[in-house]
């Protein structure tokens, strides 16, 4: 039967009134005596609470709460699910004051009863086909709190500030190149000023990292990383014209230090991944890969270490360095690099972590960028060394010299470490970090690339020498730079890590498992199989004395790309869902 | 002649969506509609409307579809990024590339041949070429051995020449190697060889002959030579998914026919393109 275009538009627009209404059915509400979030608050948040992305200004990703713990999480019980919006779902649940503030993939962010899973509210942007932005725009890792607003940097690039209360739009911002640039990890907001990265790959140019006043949306300073021609570092660049500088943007991780005033970030690489390909020969490309102490007031930079010079492999030391007060005896065997001026045993304010697909554990005085002590963790290549005053000397058989030419490379694009952030503990005073073992074979392309392959370079994906494993999780102290433990596992590791007072080190993996393993000793003491990858990051709250995790999971690059070389492991993405286990009431 | 092609046109186009995704890259599945886009006699291009090509590309897919019997619909791609001023590159992404064919389309016109198209994607054989020249402002450069070791050339990046370019700079002896400027597009590259920032660069012939009215020289622009080194000429055929085997075949067809009768060599003198057909030797 043939259905007339009448009809056919009749069906549509009953169908439409349908939906009209059921939407009407879910009435928006409002969050109920909402308290304005201080500065003060952000520095000192309560226990109970996980007011930004990694709950803490340094990073930590660490919640104090005990309830749960070594003895008793192998009882933890789902409290409730709920379903989220399609796309890659890489984000973070903000707690605060027992309401869960969540951003879903494109651009949905939502308000939650952390206890029932009920919506209270729900902010839908409207936006251009996703055929027509940087699709990397869908991830957002997260959102942030502060007075009584919800901020987010949107797909299309804007800065936009919600009311905590009920969702409405209050303010937002054109940060402009909305065709080519976005933002997937998300913003913090430090001394009144919402600051942001840039998500930059595909774009003919480089970005910048900018800074908002969080009450108005005025532009307070903008931070770019490349040099123009005639500017300090020009000459690293060898002559390649300014207009072919691209992609360098800082798409990771946001750490601040209220006593310094002092915001950290780090910049990414730069397209084609070749330096032959991209034209700057042995540049070391001032710019890149670099680690920035930047005073949130002005925008200035107070330091700057570049740990990646020369990239040819997509390396992008854009990822979370914890800020941690430590003593500093970089005594480990496994050291790659010490700065001979350091003073065993003197007290430091460091910055700490993996910065880069490399793998490399970089720590610095986060007062000055002092270099202090770097190791490796996975399988590496690409340098001959690191001297010490922390730069990476270049391995010239791994450049990828020769246009059409393969070169084994450890690791690969997808890291060594990726977005993924790693978590401290101030009770083991050593952080946990999600890794992945695998090399490729690289070949720069010899003839053009397909659309908007910027990097144009092939890969082949193959197990590191001597490993029959890809995914891991090492934990490594602080203050000497020992490894306590290395948890390594055929599936990929792309879960972000979350650590309690319990003791305990929460993460996931391609395999669908969400565990929680011994902080001390990398014992797996539980875990529950989800409906999908743990795509995005674990949370933990308290609500009414009960303590609550959260988890993400779902769509995500999920370490697809390592699927041939662990044939036997079931990759399922999709069904994104935000999951909530607690105790028992009895255990409690 | 044409008839022939009918037939077969019309089953492959029924039964080409219920065949496997399984090598699809990893789009969220609720992204895609996955229409069947040939409704009757009806088959879809996807078309680059900022491309410089663009009118020969709406002129050509009427020529194709007429010669498969069936009736042409184009869909205009709508992009945010521009395609670079005087150039074919799609700017498209992969993912975005594959929605547009499962979504809208059933082959994209003006697809830039590569060895390197991801599994899930195959081309037609392609119906024209086009070259690219070296080029100078400078009276006193008529070759690029006129140039100093280590002076600049400009290029458009990426385009295959511009890899070759690259390759054959490397094979010169250290102390005799020109260096490669290169460019994100073709206007900005003829922007920096007339300010003088060049002397010298490589240009996609059609983007040069676009921009001076097909008169390089009145622009003080002359073609200087390259003595041994040819770069190689970009070709530019149709992209499908791999699922569409046969209409690529059926496509493949039809370019030959069209190259065959003179057509693509008409058009693409009556849309002033530098270029050949695809295979003619000419």
């Amino acid at each position: 039967m043939k259905i007339s275009k009448t009809l056919r538009s009749l069906a549509l627009a009953l169908l439409a009134g349908v939906i009209a209404l059921t939407g009407s059915a879910f009435a928006q509400s409002s969050v109920e005596d909402f308290t304005p979030i201080t500065d003060e608050y952000l520095a000192n948040p309560s226990d109970s609470d996980w007011p930004m992305y990694r709950r803490t200004y340094d990073l930590w990703g660490y919640s104090p709460l005990d309830q749960i713990n070594k003895e008793n999480v192998d009882q933890l019980q789902l409290v409730w699910a709920r379903a989220m919006e399609p796309g890659s779902n890489e984000g973070t649940p903000l707690v605060y004051n027992g309401v869960m503030y969540i951003a879903n993939p494109n651009d949905v962010i939502q308000a939650i009863d952390a206890v029932t899973g009920d919506l209270i509210w729900e902010y839908r942007r409207q936006l251009p086909s996703p055929d027509q932005m940087n699709m990397l725009g869908e991830h957002t890792r997260s959102i942030a709190l502060y007075d009584d607003k919800v901020y987010h940097v949107s797909f299309d690039n804007y800065v936009i500030a919600l009311d905590a209360r009920t969702g409405a739009l209050v303010w937002e911002s054109d940060r402009g190149d909305n065709q080519y640039v976005t933002n997937s990890t998300g913003p913090i907001v430090a001394a009144g000023k919402v600051i942001a990265g840039s998500t930059c790959q595909f774009a003919p140019f480089g970005c910048y990292v900018t800074a908002h006043d969080a009450e108005s949306g005025e532009e307070l300073w903008r931070n770019y990383f490349i040099p123009r021609e005639g500017e300090e570092g020009d000459e690293t660049w060898n002559g390649l014209p300014f207009e072919s500088r691209w992609m360098t943007g800082a798409w990771g991780s946001l750490a601040y230090d209220p006593e310094l005033n002092m915001v950290y970030y780090g910049s990414t690489g730069v397209g084609p991944a070749s330096e032959t390909v991209r034209g700057s020969g042995d540049g070391s490309l001032y710019g890149t890969n670099t680690r920035f102490g930047v005073d949130v007031d002005t925008g200035e930079i107070v330091w700057r270490h570049q740990v990646h010079p020369r990239d040819n492999w997509d390396q992008e030391c854009t990822f979370d360095m914890m800020l941690v007060d430590t003593v500093v005896s970089p005594t480990a065997d496994d050291l790659w690099a010490v700065n001979p001026n350091v003073e065993l045993g003197e007290e430091r304010k460091v910055t700490v972590g993996i910065p880069c697909k490399t793998g490399v554990t970089w720590a610095f005085d986060r007062e000055n960028g002092e270099f202090l002590w770097a190791k490796s963790t996975v399988e590496i290549n690409m340098y001959d060394d690191i001297d010490e005053t922390g730069t990476p000397i270049i391995n010239e058989d791994v450049i990828l010299r020769e246009v059409g030419e393969s070169v084994f490379v450890c690791p690969t694009f997808t890291g060594g470490k990726d977005w993924a952030p790693a978590a401290y503990s101030p009770l083991t005073n050593a952080f946990y970090v999600p890794l992945n073992d695998a090399c490729a074979d690289m070949l720069p392309f010899t003839d053009e690339p397909t659309p908007d392959d910027v990097y144009a370079v092939a890969e082949t994906y193959h197990m590191a020498p001597g490993k029959d494993t890809v995914g891991r999780m090492d934990a490594i102290n602080v203050e000497t730079g020992e490894t306590l433990w290395s948890h390594q596992r055929r599936s990929p590791n792309y879960s972000p890590v979350m650590t309690t007072g319990g003791g305990l080190v929460f993460g996931g993996g391609a395999d669908r498992n969400f565990r929680a393993f011994d902080q001390e000793t990398g014992e797996v003491i539980w875990q529950t199989r989800l409906a999908s990858a743990v795509s995005g990051h674990s949370v933990s709250y308290e609500v009414d004395g009960k303590q609550y995790v959260a988890v993400l999971a779902g769509s995500a690059l999920a370490g697809a790309d390592f699927a041939a070389l662990v044939p036997e492991i079931d990759f399922v993405t999709g069904a994104n869902a935000v999951y909530v286990f607690a105790l028992p009431d009895d255990v409690q | 002649m044409k008839q022939l092609l009918r037939l077969p046109a019309v089953i492959l186009i029924l039964s080409l969506t219920i065949l496997s995704l399984a090598q699809n890259p990893d789009i969220p599945r609720e992204w895609l509609e996955d229409r069947l886009q040939l409704e009757g006699d009806r088959i879809t291009f996807c078309l680059n409307p900022d491309a410089l090509t663009a009118s020969f590309d709406r002129a050509l897919a009427q020529e194709l579809a007429g010669v498969l019997l069936l009736e042409p619909r184009i869909h205009e791609v709508e992009t945010w990024r521009p395609t670079p001023p005087l150039d074919y590159r799609l700017p498209l992404n992969q993912n975005q590339t594959f929605m547009l064919l499962a979504d809208h389309c059933n082959a994209f016109i003006n697809f830039s041949i590569s060895p390197h198209t991801p599994e899930w994607m195959i081309l037609t054989r392609p119906y024209y070429r086009s070259g690219f020249s070296f080029i100078s402002t400078h009276p006193e450069v008529t070759s690029l051995q006129d140039l100093e070791p280590g002076e600049r050339v400009g290029t458009r990046s990426q385009t295959a020449a511009d890899i070759s370019f690259a390759t054959f700079i490397q094979s010169l002896d250290d102390g005799n190697r020109w260096s490669r400027a290169p460019y994100p597009d073709n206007e900005l590259l003829l922007e920096r060889l007339l300010d003088g920032t060049i002397r010298a660069a490589m240009i996609w012939d059609p983007a040069l002959y676009a921009a001076t009215d097909g008169d390089p020289e009145s622009q003080g622009i002359r073609v200087i030579s390259a003595g041994a080194y040819q770069p190689p000429a970009t070709e530019f055929g149709l992209a499908l998914r791999n699922q569409d085997a046969f209409l690529r075949t059926m496509l493949d067809e039809a370019i030959q026919y069209l190259i065959q009768d003179g057509t693509i060599e008409s058009l693409l003198a009556q849309y002033g393109i530098r270029g050949t057909p695809a295979g003619t030797g000419r």
